[in-house]
């Protein structure tokens, strides 16, 4: 491994990170909504987010991926690159999780902060914007986190459809200089301290924000 | 206009079924390994010997924050310097997911040992249980009920996480559907016919063992 090789591998890092941080951003705001629909008393929105929450939870992150790629040219007409295919599976993938995350973090604020709101006269709507959202939002980073950190990993797979991020970069490394061990061995700590760094962010703010709750 | 043709697809129901079999097989053996080792390494991550602490600690930390990919690229491509010794895609895909696994049961199986109420077992040597008797009739029992959730999503993890092996051309389920997509030229049908395949696979998974727990095992005041 020269210095050249692991900065290549580095920039795929980037790459990695980038790709991922842009799906989970778009998931959040996907996943919110979800969540809404999750907690509404409309039944049937109830199940069709159900379905929605189970098909990407319940299933191969590889397959959806393959689906997305191959089905947006038959289904919408559209060729795109393999980063939009992979934004949009970490997109749609991430909000599942994303989607159970805010609803239990909505749940897990104490029923008396919704009587509270009522009994201040504000309406259904308006306590959850202003009083219970606020609260679930905290209780809800550390486990995005962890979906962050799920979602690097998984990002790995998009080296298999040709999106070039560092496993992509790895595996074009192994290839060129026949040498998997070292290749393989420092994209694999790469991977790692990307990933444990971010799950010690998690659980830190956990803590923080625990103290913080108060309740 | 893009036609479906599920019919054409399905024609390969055998393949399909072969793959099936195959990722059956792994994510069986794969589990049963996994729960092994991983029991190992939970014992090791609990002991007061601070060389097996730290083998368990940086075994688990580090397998846990490293894609399964990335593992099966490792366990599959690199010959332990023995040039003429390489492990077939099947093998090489089986040993990736066991250690995978390994790391994620180990932490549950920790976490089951931990909430062992230190005065259940304290009232169980003063009922004059042997330590044999303690281990078989107070430690696994409440073990297993506690854990058994957090094994069992780990097992459906298990069975969607072997599709990856896929890459090394492991004949299982996803491989086995590309070559019928390949053949076909009908990846579209093919991939949407895994998805379901998966889910009712997950979804079954989960469903037994719940009802495995609901039947058998007996609730205790520890959830």
């Amino acid at each position: 491994m020269t210095l050249m090789r692991v900065l290549l591998l580095l920039r795929g890092a980037v790459v990695s990170l980038q790709v991922c941080a842009l799906g989970i951003t778009l998931g959040c705001v996907l996943g919110f909504f979800i969540s809404l629909l999750r907690i509404s008393k409309i039944r049937i929105l109830n199940i069709l987010s159900l379905i929605y929450i189970e098909l990407f939870r319940d299933s191969p992150l590889l397959i959806q991926l393959f689906l997305i790629y191959y089905g947006l040219p038959i289904l919408f007409g559209v060729q795109t690159s393999a980063l939009v295919v992979v934004t949009i599976t970490i997109t749609l993938n991430s909000s599942a999780y994303i989607a159970e995350i805010f609803k239990s973090a909505i749940g897990g604020v104490m029923t008396g902060q919704w009587d509270a709101s009522y009994s201040l006269g504000l309406s259904h709507m308006q306590s959850l914007r202003y009083v219970i959202l606020p609260q679930a939002f905290r209780i809800a980073v550390p486990p995005l986190i962890n979906v962050f950190v799920g979602k690097i990993k998984g990002s790995s797979l998009a080296s298999i459809i040709g999106f070039v991020e560092i496993t992509r970069l790895a595996a074009m490394l192994r290839s060129v200089t026949l040498t998997s061990f070292d290749v393989m061995g420092v994209t694999a700590i790469i991977y790692f301290v990307m990933c444990y760094g971010l799950s010690k962010l998690g659980s830190y703010l956990e803590k923080r924000l625990e103290i913080g709750r108060g309740n | 206009m893009y036609i479906f043709q599920f019919g054409e697809v399905l024609k390969y129901n055998s393949m399909l079924l072969r793959g099936l079999l195959c990722t059956l097989g792994l994510s069986i053996l794969a589990m049963f390994f996994s729960l092994i080792l991983g029991t190992i390494i939970a014992i090791c991550r609990i002991s007061k010997n601070k060389i097996l602490l730290a083998f368990a600690v940086t075994y688990v930390e580090f397998l846990r924050n490293v894609p399964l990919l990335i593992v099966i690229y490792i366990v599959y491509y690199t010959n332990i310097g023995l040039s003429s010794f390489v492990f077939t895609p099947v093998v090489a895909g089986l040993i990736a997911l066991t250690l995978h696994s390994t790391a994620y049961n180990a932490e549950i199986i920790r976490g089951g040992l931990k909430a062992i109420a230190k005065e259940q077992i304290e009232s169980a040597y003063s009922l004059g249980l042997s330590k044999f008797q303690m281990f078989r009739f107070v430690i696994i029992p409440y073990t297993i009920r506690i854990v058994w959730t957090a094994l069992g999503n780990q097992a459906v993890d298990i069975v969607l996480g072997s599709s990856v092996i896929s890459v090394i051309a492991c004949p299982e389920l996803t491989y086995m559907g590309m070559n019928v997509a390949a053949t076909k030229d009908r990846y579209f049908e093919v991939f949407v016919i895994l998805l379901l395949i998966y889910l009712l696979l997950s979804l079954s998974i989960s469903s037994i063992l719940r009802v495995i727990k609901r039947v058998f095992l007996k609730p205790s005041e520890l959830e």
